[in-house]
């Protein structure tokens, strides 16, 4: 057998991946429905344009939707609700968070012990304290939570050290750490008034209540927001914000940043999360709390001839 | 179908999710990025319904749509920046390698470990390369139907076949596959 056929029959070997399935059932039910990105095909059309040509300038932002987005830095601002935050983080070290899911087939790794998927809500703690290292790995995804405070999701793939408070003249600051991978946030009533600041290896992500999603690695940090606004810090201290609908990556390196909108699997998941979390805090009688923030707004996906025929890149 | 009843196109969807997911999969690597490509081809299908024609296989078309979405996600930007951070780790952590029952798991360790050598291996291969072996050697597609897809030569597209596979065969030979 040469070598073409050899390396052909090793490639036709290789199995397939099956997706992620609340992600298919989802874009399954899109699809019957008639696809949300139907409906602004002019602002689809300039969105696709602009990210095929590569244009928008520095920022990746096609031409016709530049936003201005002013420089500030986080504030915290201690609200009433504030006083009963406090007493919440008089808790030693700041919240316990609870494992509300583990989802999909591969391991999970918390504090160093590791389960297999589906034997972890029955075997790991159900509740972890902070600053805990968890990992989803394989096709794992991993839900937490603080009712009506944050909820937290690792994608497949991901590792975060979970949040505490680490400041006693600071009580409603709580820090965090995502090392890799994809984390999604979404803040509930409670968190009013409070600070959550999570370390990335390529800047700080700074947020006072919102839905947003950290994706990282060694060399890049993304951080895309769904509704609210996130502040992220890069090397020298320099803060931008990233509000509702768009994302940022930050190369560490370089220092360069990007801008651009949201990407549409990226809202679907966030929305998710976000539809999750509230109705699970209407249904729970002990919780009670809804995430915050209002619908995100921005382009879904482009519009193209669908046919697919014709012109790519040449030979 | 082309009167996009929910029902016709569910079982479309559930055809040929199959395919255009694990077409962008291979082509990209990144379960999040087929994720975000599958979304983009599902409205193109979902638009272009309208015109397909029910007598005809329409898995080319799929997947040329699928080459194309991804073609317009290697152009941009933050892709090309990213494309140099992605971790080797990535490959081996999708969860697509079912242990067989009858395996021991020393012979099922070394073909995970194979398999995930030649995931490397093609991932590491140029753009227009990898595709060609993705749409030929997964999705079966002829060189004229890739040619017509990418709008080059069936010439060409044959010989991007043979460079693609040569380069393969160098990469796992220096891998030890």
């Amino acid at each position: 057998m040469n070598d073409e056929r050899r390396i052909q029959e090793l490639i036709r070997s290789l199995p397939g991946p099956e997706g992620e399935p609340a992600i298919r059932e989802r874009l399954r039910a899109e699809f019957m429905a008639g696809m949300p990105g139907a409906e602004n095909p002019a602002v689809d059309a300039a969105a696709r344009a602009a990210r095929s040509a590569g244009s928008g300038g520095r920022d990746g932002v096609p031409d016709g939707r530049r936003r201005v987005i002013p420089f500030r830095v986080g504030l915290v601002g201690l609200a009433v609700a504030a006083s009963l935050l406090a007493l919440f983080f008089l808790w030693p070290r700041g919240p316990q968070w609870t494992v509300t899911g583990v989802t999909g087939e591969g391991f999970v790794t918390v504090a160093g012990a590791t389960y297999r998927a589906e034997e972890a809500m029955e075997k790991m703690p159900s509740r972890l304290p902070p600053g805990t290292l968890v990992s989803a790995e394989g096709g794992v995804m991993v839900d937490l939570m603080t009712p009506d405070f944050l909820a937290i999701q690792l994608a497949p793939g991901s590792e975060m050290e979970t949040p505490g408070g680490v400041e006693q003249n600071d009580p409603s600051k709580l820090v965090g750490r995502v090392t890799r991978g994809e984390v999604r946030f979404v803040t509930g009533e409670k968190f009013r008034g409070s600070r959550l600041e999570l370390e990335t290896a390529a800047a700080q992500v700074i947020v006072t209540g919102t839905t947003f999603a950290v994706i990282t690695d060694p060399d890049t940090t993304c951080v895309c927001v769904l509704e609210g606004t996130v502040t992220m810090v890069g090397p020298g201290g320099k803060a931008a914000a990233v509000e509702g609908g768009t994302r940022r990556t930050l190369y560490r390196g370089t220092g360069e940043a990007h801008l651009e909108e949201i990407l549409p699997m990226e809202r679907m998941k966030l929305q998710m999360l976000r539809d999750t979390v509230r109705s699970r805090a209407a249904g729970s009688a002990a919780g009670g709390g809804a995430a915050s923030g209002s619908a995100g707004s921005g382009g879904a996906a482009g519009t193209e001839d669908a046919n697919g025929t014709g012109a790519g890149s040449g030979g | 179908m082309r009167r996009l009843e929910p029902e016709a196109l569910g079982a479309f969807f559930d055809r040929y999710f199959p395919l255009i997911h694990g077409l962008a999969f291979r082509l990209l690597g990144n379960p999040a990025q087929a994720e975000d490509v599958c979304q983009d081809v599902f409205l193109r299908v979902h638009r272009g319904l309208y015109r397909l024609d029910t007598s005809r296989d329409p898995a080319p078309w799929l997947a040329t749509i699928v080459g194309n979405a991804c073609r317009e996600f290697w152009r941009g930007k933050h892709y090309r920046a990213g494309r140099r951070s992605v971790p080797i780790s990535e490959i081996g952590d999708w969860q697509d390698d079912h242990p067989r029952s009858a395996d021991t798991p020393e012979s099922e360790m070394l073909r995970a470990e194979q398999q995930r050598r030649v995931r490397r291996a093609i991932l590491d291969l140029p753009d227009p390369l990898r595709e060609v072996v993705v749409l030929h050697d997964f999705q079966r597609l002829t060189h004229q139907e890739i040619a017509d897809a990418v709008g080059a030569s069936h010439d060409a597209i044959r010989k991007r076949h043979s460079r693609a596979l040569a380069r393969l065969a160098e990469a796992l030979k220096e891998r030890g596959s």
